[in-house]
């Protein structure tokens, strides 16, 4: 080899400077090409623009996808109906509607002068079109079971729709909050695959669609048309930032304006920053063990009650939420129709131990109960995108193992697994407006696989009570009616409940739009984002 | 293809009599002495450590979130109060047996797939150095992380997968080895006096490849224990629950912007040393395998 | 060395069939929910029929090599599928990141390149010398580092403490300027640099201390040529010849790293991609980008076995015959 080197030189003396040359002139050329002028979706600082962090990115901009990705979707599609600051229900793109005496028609009018992003009139045709682009089963839309007690769709006239149910249904108007697609733009398209769905959304909303950069940002601006009167913003970006710390530090560098943070990232921001740390004192988001009921472990309703009182909330708002954070003992205790006083199950190992003993259970060796040679272990699985619920399965699994119950914590990321397949989950949801919406799909074994009773609840009397809460009309009686739900699933839970978040927003100084009320489970703040406005930015 | 011209540069010069020579001269080599000492320490501390910190590594306690460094706990408590050093120390347990286990895998695998297609036959020795060289060409990391998509996420996973994902720089150098051999006298030899092939292996070629291999194999360890950070960081690894180094430093990104600087800062460090320790302990015997101090990455 | 070149390009065929072969095999080995995913997490609102109907659209229930036919079928056309997860075409997802990545493994082999080659001269020269000691040392402290642990302290650094330099992306928003895509490459290439350029300048440090010390070297000095000759003409070509060797083949090595990078400072290009790929169960995209990454590192592979044989004519003209 050393002969080698020795007589290859004569070839290659004067070769060594220009390989170093070449090197440079890589990385020139490397760099340079990655060179773009200036975008012209650029951030101009006269105007005015909001930008917002977010976790997730929308696969589809389709509000019939079912995707769930409520902000954008808000400012780019409207639907029918939504609920404002109170958490009532009020018409948006609907003006009146009527509803036949037995409760199976719903009239409803359009209000007029509505206009798509590309100027073509909003009709009642688009409203039919909609409805019927989630049932057809050729398209993938998440939401068809929200519809299905939805028979007919007729179009009165240009602006009155006519819906037929199968049976009456309380929430329907709520339903009617879907954000509503353009007829002339995808009728006879491929619903799955138009390009609709990536780069030319067209909606109603307050906010066009300007541009998409995959996996770092969507561009929307200000729709001048916009039937509730021009948005004050100029423009919105979303910046898509999955990791919470990197949110965190582009928060306090100002490149973001506004992001959803958590307990234990509030001592990060400091009064320098020029941030406020809005924190919703009521929420209805709620965090809880999900039972899996084809699990042999929790078909006794003992276990279940007993893990109920090993729990100690308290701590767990204390350690996981830092105080920011209500225990939580049922599914409606910031929802119109829950109850304000309930039975609650307080923290009470004594209780639980009795419990536990009399379905059978003892300390085996190593003090996990057992109990004909099963041991009481299980996995309690966790979402890898959320510290917070990692840090609650954490504390909660060192809480049960003082009873003898040992839950082994597991993470995962969400796409990586079946909800019906573990064995008990950290789950979130709650609402503060439709009652219906969550407890029927959560809990009701009528939709089968269809609906989202992950945990397989199966309990006749539930069932009874979603059923007449659904087609109660009357206000008060559907109080009732819940309120014996909320009753029911303290005896015999389908979950246990632990906590309710406050959710914190850290929000830019000179940003304005913030409005408090009882935020939901995946509400977002720009709920109302027509109202939001930027000043003071050079 | 090419590295092999770089390998042979070594694997030209083994010491007359390798067993003694190398002991004695690795003794008084210093930076190979100074990565052993801190092999030792690393091991001693994580197996009698965590019995003498006398905390568990599991254990919250909500009135002390993020503590710094005190005496009562000191290296600090992270998110939940669970003590950072009894958690480091535990890790260390996790992260040297994957390391080891990991590496003692892609070894006999390795040396499996090297002398096999070392000693076989043109038509089938091709398509094994394809496979080897399509292999090569992905990545170990994207390797692992593909591997990663099956089954559960548990200890013996990450064994098995970091294992399957680095076998290959052995094989292929073990396949030198073997064919260089395969040309020396006393395997001609031995091969004329009928030895058998298991008796030729066993025998003649794996004692023969001893040497270069325990430097591969030194080097690989602390590969692997880079691997196995790298995928708990990126929450691929080992259950989350387990406190390996991965696990910890990925568990204080979250809280390293609150200011809790000790969650990240010392689960790298205890990387960097013990990937370090296992580096100079193979530059050391590399160093003696090859005197003229030609040392490439791995 | 158009020979050369062809019969470097025949040997190729079987690795990429093999690597494509492989790409397919795990992909479907692989558990999880495409169809799940394709519905971005919102399977719960699918019934058993529509999953069914769904998995039917994908070709998700036709034979395995009905499959993989399919497959390299559509690549070999140039169509790399659609993402399961947004229904988007693969090829332009790819094309978006691929760019982003050439710019960061680029100008990283360019920067190592340069460094290595000074600092293994510097120490590689003045043998057992301080200088040694210490370039030596950082390189083996570069080798032992976690590449994600390091760009998290440049992060902390240089980003969140001294505010220097931007913690993520490629551009900020809305300036997309040159020196401030220049001020995003900062940390991303340092981190890529410091913990890759270890083993480069080991090896030139040691192949110009044996090239010094060989016949020829002292035949050159003693022929009175001038120090800048001696090094640029005989000690460089001869010493670098195996680096570059070296550099093509651990190739893979800065790719992986450069992916991780890519995850930590948020970089658009194909390893962010890939790692979300993984994590979502997307598994066209994961396949298609087994296949690129194998495709890239082996025209890295020609790329650096190219220049050897171009220094080396010996080479070169053995493969001619």
């Amino acid at each position: 080899m050393e002969d080698g080197l020795m007589k290859k030189r004569s070839g290659c003396r004067i070769r060594a400077l220009p390989l170093v040359w070449m090197a440079v002139c890589f990385v020139l050329i490397v760099v340079v090409s990655g060179w773009q002028p200036a975008s012209s979706e650029a951030r101009p600082r006269s105007e005015k623009t909001l930008v917002v962090a977010r976790s997730g990115e929308p696969e589809w901009l389709n509000p019939v996808a079912g995707h769930q990705h409520p902000d954008s979707d808000m400012a780019l599609f409207r639907g029918l109906f939504k609920i404002d600051a109170k958490n009532e229900l009020v018409p948006d793109m609907a003006q009146s509607w009527e509803v036949s005496p037995d409760g199976r028609i719903y009239t409803i009018r359009l209000r007029p002068h509505i206009r798509w992003h590309d100027g073509t009139p909003f009709t009642a045709e688009d409203v039919r079109f909609t409805l019927d682009t989630i049932q057809n089963p050729k398209n993938h839309s998440g939401l068809r079971a929200e519809v299905e007690e939805i028979t007919k769709v007729e179009v009165v006239d240009s602006l009155t729709v006519r819906i037929t149910l199968s049976r009456p249904l309380a929430p329907l108007l709520s339903k009617l909050r879907i954000g509503l697609i353009p007829k002339h733009l995808l009728e006879g398209k491929d619903f799955n695959t138009d390009p609709f769905n990536h780069v030319r959304p067209v909606g109603t909303g307050p906010f066009k669609f300007a541009e998409w950069k995959r996996g770092e940002y969507l561009v929307l601006v200000a729709n001048p048309d916009f039937y509730g009167g021009r948005p004050k913003l100029d423009r919105i970006i979303y910046k898509f930032i999955p990791d919470p710390n990197v949110r965190l530090v582009q928060l306090k560098k100002g490149e973001i304006d506004i992001a959803l943070i958590s307990p234990k990232q509030v001592s990060a921001i400091r009064p320098s920053d020029g941030i406020v740390v809005e924190v919703v004192e009521k929420s209805a988001d709620y965090r809880v063990m999900m039972f899996n009921f084809r699990h042999p472990l929790f078909q006794d309703v003992r276990v279940r009650q007993a893990v109920q009182y090993a729990t100690d909330r308290q701590t767990l708002v204390d350690g996981a939420l830092l105080g920011y954070g209500h225990p939580a003992y049922g599914p409606l205790q910031f929802n119109w129709a829950g109850a304000k006083e309930i039975p609650r199950h307080n923290h009470d190992l004594k209780k639980a131990e009795i419990l536990l003993h009399e379905a059978g259970w003892t300390r085996g060796n190593d003090g996990i109960l057992e109990k004909e040679g099963r041991r009481f272990s299980f996995h309690l699985t966790a979402g890898s995108n959320d510290p917070l619920r990692v840090d609650l399965a954490t504390l909660l699994a060192g809480q049960l193992k003082q009873v003898g119950i040992e839950a082994v914590v597991e993470v995962k990321d969400f796409t990586s697994f079946k909800i019906q397949e573990v064995e008990a989950l950290i789950l979130g949801g709650g609402f503060a407006d439709e009652p219906d919406d969550d407890l029927y799909r959560f809990f009701s074994s009528h939709l089968g696989k269809e609906g989202r009773n992950y945990s397989g609840y199966q309990n006749d009397t539930v069932d009874r009570l979603l059923e007449e809460g659904r087609s109660t009309l009357n206000p008060e009686a559907r109080k009732r009616i819940y309120q014996e739900i909320q009753r029911e699933l303290i005896v015999n839970p389908p979950y246990n409940f632990l906590v309710y978040l406050k959710p914190l927003y850290a929000v830019r100084k000179g940003v304005a739009g913030f409005t408090h009320k009882i935020f939901g489970h995946k509400t977002t703040p720009l709920w109302n984002v027509e109202e939001w406005s930027v000043e003071g930015r050079p | 293809m090419a590295v092999e011209r770089v390998l042979e540069l070594d694997m030209d010069r083994v010491p007359a009599n390798p067993r003694t020579e190398i002991v004695t001269a690795f003794f008084r080599h210093r930076t190979a002495m100074a990565g052993l000492f801190g092999l030792i320490a690393l091991i001693v501390l994580s197996t009698l450590g965590p019995s003498v910190v006398g905390h568990d590594p599991t254990a919250t306690d909500i009135l002390a979130i993020y503590a710094s460094p005190s005496s009562s706990h000191l290296l600090g408590t992270d998110q939940l109060g669970r003590d950072l050093l009894t958690r480091l120390l535990y890790g260390g347990r996790v992260s040297l047996l994957v390391g080891l286990m990991a590496t003692l895998m892609a070894t006999v695998i390795g040396c499996a797939y090297g002398v096999f297609s070392g000693m076989a036959p043109k038509w089938l020795e091709y398509p094994m150095m394809q496979l080897l060289d399509a292999l090569h060409a992905i990545p170990v990391i994207l390797l692992v992380i593909v591997s990663e998509v099956f089954g559960e996420s548990s200890l013996i996973k990450m064994v098995l997968v970091i294992g399957l994902a680095s076998w290959m720089g052995i094989a292929r150098m073990a396949r030198t080895e073997c064919r260089r051999l395969m040309e020396a006298d006393f395997v001609k030899g031995a091969i004329v006096a009928g030895a058998s092939p298991t008796r030729l292996v066993f025998r003649h070629l794996l004692p023969n490849m001893f040497a270069p291999l325990i430097v591969v194999v030194t080097v690989g360890i602390g590969q692997a224990i880079l691997l196995e950070s790298t995928l708990s960081f990126l929450n691929l690894g080992v259950p989350t629950t387990v406190p390996s180094w991965g696990n910890l430093l990925g568990n204080g990104m979250s809280s390293v912007l609150g200011g809790a600087w000790w969650t990240v800062l010392f689960p790298g460090i205890m990387i960097v040393l013990t990937v370090l320790s296992m580096n100079l302990v193979g530059d050391g015997l590399r160093d003696l395998i090859d005197p003229k101090n030609r040392s490439i990455g791995s | 060395m158009g020979h050369y070149l062809i019969i470097r390009m025949v040997g190729i065929v079987p690795q990429l069939f093999l690597i494509s072969l492989l790409a397919f095999a795990i992909m479907k080995a692989a558990p999880g929910d495409p169809v799940a995913a394709l519905v971005g997490g919102s399977a719960e609102f699918m019934s058993e029929a529509d999953h069914q109907r769904v998995a039917h659209n994908l070709g998700l229930d036709r034979s395995l090599i009905v499959q993989y036919g399919m497959w390299v079928n559509n690549v070999l056309q140039g169509d790399l599928g659609r993402s399961l997860k947004d229904g988007r075409e693969i090829r332009s997802m790819l094309f978006e990141g691929l760019a982003a990545t050439l710019i960061l493994v680029g100008c990283a082999w360019g920067v190592i390149a340069l460094m290595a080659v000074s600092a293994g001269y510097w120490a590689g020269s003045r043998r057992r010398s301080w200088v040694d000691y210490i370039v030596s040392a950082c390189a083996l402290v570069s080798f032992a580092t976690p590449t994600f642990w390091m760009g998290l302290i440049l992060i902390l650094v240089f980003s969140v403490e001294l505010d220097l330099f931007p913690s993520a992306g490629q551009t900020s928003l809305g300036d997309a300027s040159f020196v401030d895509q220049l001020q995003h490459l900062v940390l991303p290439l340092l981190t890529i640099v410091l913990t890759q350029i270890g083993p480069y300048i080991r090896l030139v440090r040691g192949s110009i201390q044996d090239t010094l010390l060989s016949d020829f070297m002292r035949a050159a000095r003693a022929r009175g040529l001038t120090k800048s000759t001696v090094v640029w003409r005989y000690l460089f070509p001869n010493a670098l010849t195996p680096c570059i060797t070296w550099a093509g083949f651990s190739f893979p090595l800065l790719v992986g790293g450069t992916f991780i990078v890519e995850w930590v400072f948020g970089w658009p290009g194909m390893g962010r991609l890939f790692l979300q790929a993984a994590m979502g169960r997307n598994y066209p995209l994961l396949m298609a980008a087994v296949l690129i990454t194998g495709l890239l590192v082996i025209a890295g592979n020609l790329f650096a076995d190219l220049l050897v044989a171009w220094l080396n004519p010996k080479l070169r003209r053995g493969y001619g015959r």
